[in-house]
């Protein structure tokens, strides 16, 4: 396991340069940072849009850019932003955010998909089967900005009705503040509700049909016919000797898709004004902030190769068939 | 039981408010003639929060700078940084007398301006507000002392030859080298000098200290309690306020939310109390208009910003003024109104001018009198025919009997009545035998009109309180803004008069000559004005829409809420 650990890290290192590579090609052609400044009523004087133009580095031939940049990743510098922003900084507050939405959105998806396995299996074809599986089609059918604007309807009516603000529809909570404990509490899940039931949906949709799949293949295996014929108790057969064996399929959609609810949280926080990864990509892109777009891709990029890794480990930590020895 | 009824009722009274048809219209809500400066006034309780809405975050806190430069951050240090004379919602100028106990234009030749700052201005740490202030500001702006300072535009401090300040620093004398009829747009915004000092030379505490760090000192009559970046910035009185009136609220917040979508629906769960979109759509102020149930109005304005079709007479076909001016006369700028505007901003004004919004002196409809927006295909054919084109098989050949190329239509994306107009205008000039491509995209600015990358291009500019100043930026031949190719000598010289004139009317009259001119030119074709719209708790008093540059934020003072 150790030796294919490494390995995997290994040829991660050349996936990520040629990835960079090609990222900051892309990206220093997609468009002017400075036509910001230069439509402004009035534009600045030519010498300071020569002053950002230098800092920038747009007066560097492009491979020298490339070089200045990769060159300061390994000493923390991510390179210049049009907005003074610290980049490396605003990262790893930004992803703290995110982490706290994805974090949440994956446990729930992921609980709300066991469960919805679990019956789905048992009871297969049975009418909590059928509804289950029809609001799982209707969660994936559905694009995140137009359940997340749903949600925010329904929150205005709810608090309506309740008389006090228990849900909020934009904002993580920062600058917002309670007096008491329980205060804080609300707060909490008024900030965190909409968002997180936004984010995990499509997931909960997705994962729980391959849930249920597996653990009915599970369910009919011939270890699960011998548990049963040993006379263990339908709850154990499915739980300790049918979930567990689908768990791994199941743990590796939910390790891929992670990362794929990671371009689910740029719609998501982009409705709900989170300030995190997702706002961080569609301002910089809005900006032409190169530099803050490559830092967010490479950020990215390792997230989705870490969350294809830790799905590899997992697949083989749950399933014993499955070994990387050779 | 009771508890599944109550959900269902939820549900249903969502779907409810999703499929409401909404009627009323923003007429009702236009505020129009001398009301527009008194409008929601009253006399304010002391106490309480009022929580503004912004659309963009705050990276750069220097509203001068070129960074800083933006409606948010011109709104957020409204109530922080003094400002010599503000620009009211009528469009006039008024000094601050918070400020200032006069500022007198003491003699013509040289143009000189005797500023007087009253006693008791101060900044936030008991440090009198002086001539030190003035004389910084002006060499951060003059392009001379201070080349390296990152400004946005001079604005004319470059006219003023020397400032100097007498013994109590409370009396400053501005002597222009040449007249400037702008004088009173100068010292918008005014910076601690005693602290800026602190932090390097000039280029650097401009560009570092005033730029980067959230201000702990204030002119105003509040100033920073704390800002969480991307979300909020929180101000609170600022104890040494020297001003007449208020403040009256504990705290003023500026929320930021990004999407101007969501801004109405943060308005609605209560988490904002006014919001003022960048470009008002129709659904918006259909929505808002809907909101009057929880005590929510509304006030709409025809903005600074006015939408414009130019033509780039610098190459390609439209070269040719022959078919610019037949492009022009096909338009039908009626139509244009009432498909894009009307549906929602019924009885709004046309643009006639391309140097003067319809309420300032000088406008008139030159638009109109050349012909201009008036539908008439068959005027428009006949000026082509008279340059030499011809109709054939539904295209055009130019007078050497090639086709005019299909012509590129930009406009940036984010404006629906841009592109609603861009395709009206292909049909309007259909039947001439033109065709168009439309261009648009988020790099549409960039890849289309900055590189001339065009021949026709819909967008909007920002008129300043002195048209001057705003036609000194695109008329010229150099001018930074000259995006279609203005060259007519005759324009800048008038404009170079108009820039002297000894007072606003007289620059006016000037400078409607070089309207005719620009309007002659066929390169220019003005649509009408933006809407904005303000739209906030009813309670909230002295609260009204500023539709130029400065924004609603002008007077915050005396902003509080009803007892």
């Amino acid at each position: 396991m150790l030796a294919y650990l490494v390995r995997r890290l290994l040829v991660m290192i050349p996936m990520m340069l040629i990835a960079s590579f090609l990222m900051f090609v892309v990206i220093s052609f997609s468009g002017d940072p400075l036509a910001e400044l230069k439509t402004m009523q009035p534009p600045p004087p030519p010498e300071v849009l020569h002053a950002m133009a230098v800092k920038l580095r747009l007066d560097q031939p492009l491979l020298d850019r490339y070089w200045m940049w990769l060159s300061g990743l390994f000493v923390g510098d991510f390179g210049p932003s049009i907005h003074n922003i610290d980049i490396g900084a605003e990262l790893v507050k930004r992803l703290g955010v995110s982490l706290r939405l994805l974090a949440l959105g994956i446990v729930l998806a992921f609980l709300m998909a066991v469960a919805a396995s679990v019956i789905g299996a048992v009871l297969q074809f049975s009418w909590a089967d059928h509804i289950i599986s029809f609001v799982a089609v209707a969660m994936i059918s559905m694009p995140v900005f137009w359940l997340a604007l749903q949600l925010k309807r329904l929150a205005i009516s709810i608090n309506q009705e309740l008389g006090f603000r228990l849900l909020y529809t934009s904002g993580d909570g920062a600058g917002m503040t309670a007096s008491t404990p329980w205060d804080r509490v609300l707060l909490l899940i008024g900030v965190l509700a909409l968002p997180t039931i936004a984010l995990s949906m499509q997931a909960f949709g997705t994962w729980s049909r391959y849930g249920r799949v597996a653990l009915i293949d599970a369910l009919n295996s011939e270890y699960v016919k011998l548990a049963r014929a040993k006379g263990l108790s339908e709850t154990r057969v499915v739980l300790a000797h049918g979930l567990r064996t689908s768990l791994a399929p199941m743990l590796t959609v939910v390790a891929a898709g992670g990362a794929g609810i990671l371009g689910e949280s740029v719609v998501t926080e982009t409705v709900f004004q989170w300030r995190g990864m997702g706002d961080l990509l569609v301002t910089g892109i809005q900006n032409n902030d190169v530099y803050v777009v490559l830092g967010w891709l490479l950020v990215a990029g390792l997230i989705i190769m870490v969350f294809n890794l830790i799905a590899d480990i997992l697949y083989a930590v749950l399933d014993p068939r499955i070994r990387y020895e050779r | 039981m009771n508890i599944r009824l109550h959900g269902l009722t939820t549900i249903l009274s969502a779907l409810v408010v999703l499929t409401a048809p909404t009627a009323v219209l923003a007429q009702d809500n236009l505020v129009t003639g001398e009301l527009i400066t008194t409008v929601n006034s009253g006399t304010p309780g002391k106490g309480g929060e009022v929580t503004f809405t912004v659309t963009r975050d705050i990276t750069n806190w220097n509203v001068t700078s070129a960074l800083g430069n933006n409606a948010v951050v011109r709104t957020v240090t409204l109530p922080i940084v003094p400002s010599a004379f503000m620009v009211q919602p009528d469009f006039t100028l008024k000094m601050n007398t918070d400020l200032l106990e006069s500022a007198e234009l003491t003699s013509t030749d040289p143009q000189t301006v005797v500023y007087r700052i009253r006693e008791d201005a101060v900044w936030s740490d008991g440090v009198p507000i002086t001539g030190d202030d003035f004389i910084y500001f002006w060499k951060t702006q003059n392009r001379r002392d201070c080349p390296e300072c990152l400004i946005n535009a001079s604005y004319g401090h470059d006219f003023i030859e020397t400032l100097e300040q007498d013994e109590t620093g409370k009396v400053v004398t501005a002597t222009f080298s040449e007249p400037f009829v702008g004088w009173q747009g100068l010292f918008m915004f005014l910076y601690p000098a005693h602290l800026a000092e602190k932090h390097g030379d000039i280029a650097e505490s401009y560009n570092n200290f005033l730029s980067n760090e959230v201000p702990a000192w204030s002119g105003g009559p509040y100033m920073v309690e704390s800002f969480d970046p991307g979300q909020l910035v929180t101000l609170v009185p600022n104890p040494k306020w020297y001003g007449e009136k208020g403040p009256y609220l504990d705290k003023l917040k500026f929320r930021i939310i990004t999407d101007s979508t969501q801004q109405l629906t943060a308005l609605e769960n209560g988490e904002v109390d006014v919001i003022y979109p960048q470009g008002a759509t129709q659904d918006m102020v259909e929505q808002a208009a809907g909101l009057d149930y929880l005590g929510i109005d509304f006030q709409m304005n025809p903005a600074a910003n006015w939408y414009f079709m130019g033509l780039n007479s610098k190459a390609g076909p439209m070269s040719d003024i022959a078919l610019r001016k037949a492009v022009l006369t096909a338009i039908d700028a009626g139509d244009l109104k009432a498909k894009t505007a009307d549906p929602y901003l019924r009885n709004w004004p046309h643009m006639g001018s391309v140097m003067f919004l319809p309420n300032e002196a000088g406008y008139a409809d030159r638009r109109g009198a050349r012909g201009y927006g008036t539908g008439d295909v068959e005027k428009a054919k006949g000026i082509l025919s008279e340059a030499g084109y011809k109709l054939s098989g539904g295209s055009l050949l130019d007078p050497s009997g090639k086709p005019v190329s299909t012509l590129r239509l930009g406009f940036p994306p984010g404006y629906p009545a841009a592109n609603d107009m861009a395709r009206l205008i292909t049909g309007y000039i259909a039947p001439l035998g033109l065709k168009t491509d439309l261009l648009t995209g988020p790099n549409a600015h960039a890849d289309y009109l900055l590189s001339g990358n065009f021949d026709l291009y819909l967008n909007y500019f920002s008129q300043q309180v002195f048209p001057a100043v705003k036609a000194g930026q695109i008329f010229l031949r150099d001018a930074l803004q000259n995006y279609f190719g203005f060259n007519d000598p005759k324009i800048e010289e008038i404009i170079g008069k108009a820039l002297a004139a000894s007072s606003i009317e007289e620059s006016a009259a000037i400078l409607s000559e070089a309207d005719e001119l620009a309007m002659d030119y066929a390169a220019l074709f003005p649509i009408y004005q933006l809407p904005t719209a303000l739209i906030y708790k009813e309670a909230i008093l002295n609260l009204r829409d500023n539709p130029n540059q400065l924004g609603p934020a002008y007077n915050t003072a005396e902003w509080g809420l009803a007892e």
